[in-house]
């Protein structure tokens, strides 16, 4: 059988057909689509505007990468846990009853969940942090005449205090598609130990 | 603008892609509750975002929270803003820079204002923002360059989570996942927990090596994504990895991260510039019909770098009556799918093959099975250049609803109309039909195979009338030995002998299987009957054994005698077999039913929709071919296709080819001299206009 006489393949797979070019045509390229950055540096460099605008785009990224804590979007870390956690003293549970029924994670798609307890988790921040008071303070310190502008576009409206069972009460009907008379969110404390949770106390926080 | 095809179909693809998971989204926030105006929030948070910042600092928040109906204008914004950019591209082929920035600032006001309100956590949205870019330009290099870029910053996320998890030593800490799993799961873990997955987060709690383990792999597979930062060899593995990290990330950690695998798309899209190799390589995929086979062959040996042929086991062994298909076509590769190889396998592997190999054309020689399978595959072929050789028009733009197949194919085919451009036809009228049906496509006409003067025999002209009346001879085909196929084993050949034969017979072949729905065997018979005077052999180049078949046969049968001679077949007739009865053949009669149905029912006309056998059988040798007058007959074959109106005429014209062995040779000279303009050379133009990109 001479050089270029070939023998038909009984299927089975294409990397059989790669493998027999290894004894038989050494010239043959192997899996052909290996890309390297030499070709796709041709085609940045076909948009030298592109190219630079990607430079700059990643040198951002990067920088912001560094601030650690802070971010702008769109450049934000992508961090997927990648905090050190230590061993929790105590774990926060909100526990919510609606019309004297407990709702539970169990029964709600993930997302559906979430909005049921981020709203609680949110305005729980707000409250503990006084509208955010920190990061307010220091856009004062790094941006004085810029905050004496804006300083009111910054807070919360002020009844958001004693608005906000209200609007958690309407928001429960919607989410939940029915009418809700009353709720009680408490805010409970738990430790883990000996693969048990243990309750540490238990606070009702917010009732309609 | 060689790539400008696919830069329109990388554009397309973009558009579907993008905004079925634009779409899916929002269908996912408003199920969910999570439209803006389904929340009405009444306060805004502070995330550390400077842009949030810049935002709230705008009092825009402020202002919406006082004034509700805002909420309900940005959601019904975030659905209708795409319809401009998306008619603008239907409507002129182009994107609108101004639609589409228009669009790009909204969605990235509509992610600012829902992380501010519910804290969407935009991190996987970030490319619902950089694809978009793609759309404010025009030009393909560009494009493609934008997607380069998009493609680094997928690899980025992950990579860069893998660095947070190194940097800040979380791999190393051994309680790391347990703990994530004690903070994440605080809900399901203090409520009853009795759901499968609670206990298991309990038990990877409670087991904290296997739960780094999970959490170590997790980095391996982030980690594993730096490849893709100097080779594209492994884009596919880190699709199926990101697949696996955003599914591992729904069981384990409870979240929905699906929105990124819209990074898929550039990672696996590839510029043609950059994924193009300079040789051409093309494969040839076909089923049953491998008569078709032979030009398009050899015109592929001529102009690709290389050449693979994916088909039947049954069409290789009969690819060609001469030596076999590896000594003909030396250059090309055969694949052969055994019986036992399922055809959706094969098709899989012929897809994947296609990619692995970075094959820059691929030609479908024929389609009549599993159309949606091979649209989808096609729609995600990526730069290759895509061809179709088309046997029956009005199949391809038939509509049936009847059954699920129907409905698939009838979805299939107008895929596959969109994806390809480029169109193979037997008969020059079929390549003028489809594009009137289909503008803007390239047809071309390329013969089944080329007329090769050496396959012919001298022309042997019919036995002169003889005046013996009891010679009791029937002389029968060459018998030179040949190399028996696996599928000859099953052939069957009947021979009717006559009682006694006068002289040598007058030999005419039917080609083709025995079916009445694509022949008029009546008008055979009622010709044959006229024709007492002239001993015929009568062949049938068909499997006979059918239901049809036989009572074809048996029609034929009772009309056999001293003047006529049957010979019919039973089983699949090797092409060998097939090519040296046409050879010896003194007449082709191909008595077809000009309207038939196809196989899915669609009405088609022989020489107009869909083409006979008969024009692969003619340039086989030089032999004069009957066929009825309603058949619109091609004109490079006029010179061997005689008509015929009726039984009468059809035998006043046996009767002049038997009778008169000059005027018969000449007539064969005059075919020979007719069929040479069936060369290699005279297609190759029209073949490269099939596989121009």
């Amino acid at each position: 059988m001479g050089y270029n006489t070939k023998i038909p393949y009984i299927f089975h797979s294409p990397q059989k057909y790669a493998n027999s070019f290894i004894d038989r045509r050494p010239k043959f390229l192997i899996f052909t689509q290996i890309q390297g950055m030499t070709a796709d540096g041709n085609s940045l460099r076909s948009s030298y505007n592109v190219f630079t605008l990607a430079i700059a785009f990643f040198a951002i990224q990067g920088a912001f990468d560094l601030a650690h804590s802070v971010t702008a979007f769109p450049f934000v870390h992508y961090g997927m846990f990648s905090e050190k956690f230590s061993a929790p003293d105590s774990l926060l549970r909100y526990e919510v009853i609606v019309d004297g029924l407990p709702l539970s994670p169990d029964d709600f798609r993930i997302y559906r969940w979430d909005m049921i307890q981020g709203p609680l988790a949110a305005f729980d921040k707000q409250s503990r942090t006084g509208d955010f008071a920190f990061d307010k303070q220091k856009i004062r310190a790094v941006l004085p005449g810029i905050y004496s502008q804006v300083s009111t576009n910054l807070d919360n409206l002020p009844d958001l205090a004693a608005g906000f069972p209200d609007w958690y009460l309407g928001y429960l009907g919607r989410l939940l598609h029915r009418p809700v008379y009353s709720f009680l969110v408490s805010r409970a404390w738990y430790r883990y130990e000996n693969n048990r949770f243990i309750l540490l106390s238990k606070t009702p926080w917010i009732s309609r | 603008m060689e790539n400008r095809s696919y830069y329109t179909r990388d554009r397309n693809l973009l558009l579907g892609f993008y905004f079925l998971f634009y779409y899916a989204v929002l269908l996912g926030l408003f199920l969910d509750d999570r439209l803006l105006v389904q929340y009405r929030p009444i306060f805004f948070n502070y995330n550390r975002d400077l842009t949030e910042l810049f935002l709230i600092a705008t009092g825009l928040p402020r202002w919406m929270i006082v004034h509700p109906a805002s909420f309900a204008i940005a959601d019904v914004a975030a659905f209708l803003l795409p319809l401009p950019l998306l008619v603008y591209v239907g409507r002129k082929g182009r994107f609108s820079a101004i639609a589409g920035v228009v669009f790009l600032l909204t969605v990235v006001l509509y992610l600012l204002l829902a992380d501010i309100f519910w804290q969407v956590h935009y991190e996987p949205f970030v490319l619902f923002l950089l694809l978009p870019l793609a759309w404010t330009t025009n030009r393909p290099a560009r494009f493609y360059a934008l997607l380069t870029a998009c493609r680094y910053y997928v690899l980025y996320i992950f990579v860069s989570a893998a660095v947070w998890k190194l940097a800040r030593g979380a791999v190393f800490n051994s309680q790391e996942m347990s703990r994530i799993l004690l903070l994440h799961h605080t809900d399901l873990l203090t409520g009853p927990c009795t759901s499968l997955t609670c206990r298991t987060y309990g038990w990877l709690i409670g087991h904290p090596a296997m739960s780094q383990a999970l959490y170590i792999g997790s980095a391996l597979l982030e980690g594993s994504f730096l490849t893709g930062f100097f080779t594209r060899r492994w884009d596919r593995w880190l699709i199926a990895l990101a697949v696996v990290f955003v599914i591992a990330d729904l069981f384990l950690m409870r979240i929905p991260y699906w929105t990124i695998l819209l990074g898929v798309f550039p990672l696996w899209l590839r510029s043609p510039a950059t994924s193009r190799p300079k040789e051409k390589r093309i494969v040839l995929y076909e089923t049953t019909h491998h008569e078709n086979l032979p030009a398009l062959l050899d015109l592929c040996e001529a102009q690709f770098n290389q050449v693979a042929v994916f088909l039947k086991e049954l069409s290789y062994h009969n690819l060609t009556a001469e030596g076999s298909p590896e000594q003909r076509w030396p250059q090309t590769d055969f694949f052969i799918q055994t019986t036992d190889c399922p055809n959706r396998r094969f098709i899989r592997q012929l897809f994947r093959f296609v990619r692995r190999h970075g094959f820059t054309h691929l030609h479908l020689c024929t389609l009549d099975n599993n159309l949606l399978f091979f649209a989808v595959r096609l729609t995600f072929i990526g730069p290759v250049h895509l061809s179709l050789t088309v046997h029956e028009v009005n199949e391809y733009f038939f509509r049936s609803f009847n059954n699920l197949r129907d409905w698939t194919e009838t979805i299939a085919k107008q895929s596959l109309r969109r994806q390809i451009r480029h169109y193979h036809f037997f008969l020059p009228a079929m390549a003028d039909q489809f594009h009137k049906r289909l503008p803007g496509s390239i047809t071309v006409f390329i013969p089944s195979r080329f007329y090769s003067g050496h396959r012919v025999p001298p022309p042997t002209p019919p036995p002169a009338p003889s005046p013996q009346k009891d010679t009791p001879l029937v002389t029968f085909p060459d018998r030179t030995p040949h190399p028996i196929s696996p599928v000859e084993s099953h052939l069957s050949m009947q021979i009717e002998f006559p009682k006694k034969t006068l002289t040598p017979p007058f030999r005419i072949v039917i080609p083709g299987s025995v079916d009445a729905n694509r022949r008029n065997y009546l008008g055979v018979i009622e010709t044959l009957k006229l024709l007492q005077t002239k001993p015929i052999e009568l062949i049938l180049l068909g499997n006979a054994a059918t239901e049809a078949g036989a009572t074809i046969v048996t029609a034929f049968q009772s009309i056999t005698g001293d003047h006529l001679t049957l010979r019919h077949f039973s089983g699949y007739i090797p092409e060998s077999t097939y090519e040296r009865e046409l050879a010896q053949a003194h007449l082709i009669w191909s008595p077809l039913n000009i309207h038939k149905k196809s196989s899915r029912k669609s009405p088609e006309t022989y020489g107009l929709t869909t083409a006979s056998g008969l024009t692969a059988d003619l340039l086989l040798n030089n032999i004069p071919a009957l066929v009825p007058t309603e058949f619109i007959v091609p004109e490079p074959f006029q010179q061997a296709i005689y008509p015929y109106r009726s039984p009468e005429e059809a035998c006043n014209l046996i009767l002049r080819f038997a009778q008169d062995p000059a005027a018969y040779a000449t007539i064969r000279d005059k075919i020979h001299v007719a069929f040479t303009c069936f060369s290699k050379e005279n297609f190759t133009a029209a073949f490269a206009e099939l596989i121009r990109t």
